[in-house]
């Protein structure tokens, strides 16, 4: 799987729906002087969940990742890319992020357990709630926040079934 | 296409609108849409504009189809040694993915023909000529300008990751302080405040690295290219390594900052960085140098780098 993405070389377009968006959003030129011309709405949410700012949830997953180092095998972790590929296939921009959603997941179990709440699914409904716990913390990591937004919009589905 | 069964009425008229077996569809009275640009009216005919080429422009044959529902051919829109690309689209009112999408596709399907510059994504005009003297009269040296400039040129898109788990650990064997304190167990899972504190020495290795391989990255790639510029946020703990534009020579020319040269510094680095998952997609009109560029090593041209490269 690896072996064929990279095969490939140069990608003619990009990738995924985000990808897509990446590019073209907010690019191109814009002359000063439209009066009749206009920019219409555009129905796509902004890329600018992207940046993330490191908390201290960051700083508990790279804590817990730590943890998981001293759990795995070193061949173990070397095997890794390849998995990290299949998942970044299989979700619209997961990228090399795959693994530290793993990650994510530990440490919000981790934070439920000192809370003393024993129901790992509320901690995700929590995590998922981003604004409302200030900031960015419980943001997806990388890449992947805009897109699970965007995809969960019903012109996303349509335009990636074309 | 629905002039052709339009009445000549000079104006819509106060009264509303009667429904005709002739007319253009009527959709019933709808409230008000939340935007109110001119050019931009449910139902009415519009163009939707991609980009501006140069007059002598050669669009494919046939002509590629635009945006819209159902989307027509393209069309050609000359004034004076610049035309614009544009879409005639009916009733669109808001752009979506799939605009984009085939916004973006168009765009590489006519870089085949000739430079071009992309137009801001959801630019609608009226009419043909509100086309001509608001966006090609009134710049037309200008444009012209950049298109010549940007003759011959594409730009492509590196973007470079790297699996958590691999950072994090060459981030902690690197740094032998911080490979001792893992090493010793680290902190129990009731210590919050060390654990956090863990977890940033970690995090900053992880940046420091990703800093030392996007240096690594773009002196490698640089030389291969003719301007380079950054295309987002990177580097930090949660970023991906890379995330740069590259213009190139589409064809080879003596200097090797061509696409073909290009491919051979990718396919290095990739053979080089086997722990990167590497991404490389081209060619792409040239967005980030749409104002000029200047050779590779004096800067970016569109935007600097958090590292003031």
């Amino acid at each position: 799987m690896t072996v064929a993405t990279q095969s490939l070389g140069r990608a003619h377009r990009p990738s995924t729906l985000a990808d897509v968006l990446e590019v073209v959003l907010d690019k191109g030129i814009v002359i000063d002087i439209y009066v009749r011309v206009a920019l219409v709405g555009i129905e796509i949410l902004t890329i600018d969940a992207r940046i993330v700012i490191a908390s201290v949830d960051t700083y508990l997953r790279f804590a817990e990742a730590v943890n998981r180092l001293d759990l795995q095998s070193r061949d173990q972790v070397t095997g890794l890319p390849g998995l990290v590929k299949s998942v970044s296939e299989s979700g619209p921009t997961g990228k090399a992020k795959g693994a530290f959603e793993d990650i994510k997941g530990a440490a919000q179990h981790v934070a439920a357990s000192l809370r003393g709440d024993d129901e790992p699914d509320r901690a995700e409904v929590e995590a998922s709630r981003a604004p409302a716990h200030g900031g960015s913390r419980d943001l997806p990591p990388g890449r992947t926040g805009p897109t699970d937004r965007v995809a969960a919009r019903p012109a996303a589905r349509a335009g990636q079934r074309s | 296409m629905t002039s052709a069964a339009a009445s000549p009425t000079p104006s819509p008229g106060p009264q509303p609108a009667r429904p005709s077996s002739l007319g253009p569809p009527e959709t019933a009275a709808r409230a008000p849409d939340s935007f109110g640009s001119p050019a931009a009216q449910p139902d009415e005919p519009a163009l939707f504009l991609h980009c501006v080429v140069r007059a002598e422009h050669q669009l494919p044959s046939p002509p590629p189809l635009g945006v819209g529902e159902p989307a027509q051919p393209v069309r050609l829109l000359r004034a004076g040694p610049v035309a614009a690309v544009a879409s005639p689209v009916t009733g669109l009112a808001v752009v979506g993915e799939q605009e984009a999408q085939r916004h973006l596709d168009l765009l590489v399907e006519l870089l085949d023909g000739g430079p071009l510059l992309p137009l801001r994504l959801g630019s609608v005009a009226p009419d043909e000529e509100a086309v001509r003297e608001e966006v090609l009269t009134p710049a037309a040296e200008e444009l012209l300008a950049r298109l010549d400039a940007l003759d011959g040129l594409v730009e492509v898109h590196v973007d470079v990751d790297e699996d958590a788990m691999t950072a994090v650990r060459a981030a902690v064997d690197d740094d032998p302080r911080l490979a001792a304190a893992v090493s010793a167990g680290g902190p129990g899972p009731d210590d919050i405040d060390a654990r956090v504190a863990l977890g940033e020495r970690v995090a900053e290795a992880v940046v420091a690295r990703r800093e030392r391989q996007a240096d690594a990255l773009l002196a490698r790639l640089r030389p291969a290219a003719l301007a380079d510029a950054g295309r987002g946020r990177m580097g930090g703990p949660e970023d991906p390594v890379l995330r740069w534009a590259f213009l190139v020579r589409r064809d080879d020319e003596p200097e090797q900052h061509d696409l073909r040269h290009f491919d051979q510094a990718v396919e290095q680095v990739r053979r080089e960085h086997p722990e990167l998952v590497i991404e490389y997609v081209g060619p792409l009109p040239a967005f980030h140098f749409t104002t000029g560029y200047e050779p590779a090593g004096a800067g970016g041209a569109a935007e600097t780098s958090r590292w003031g490269w």
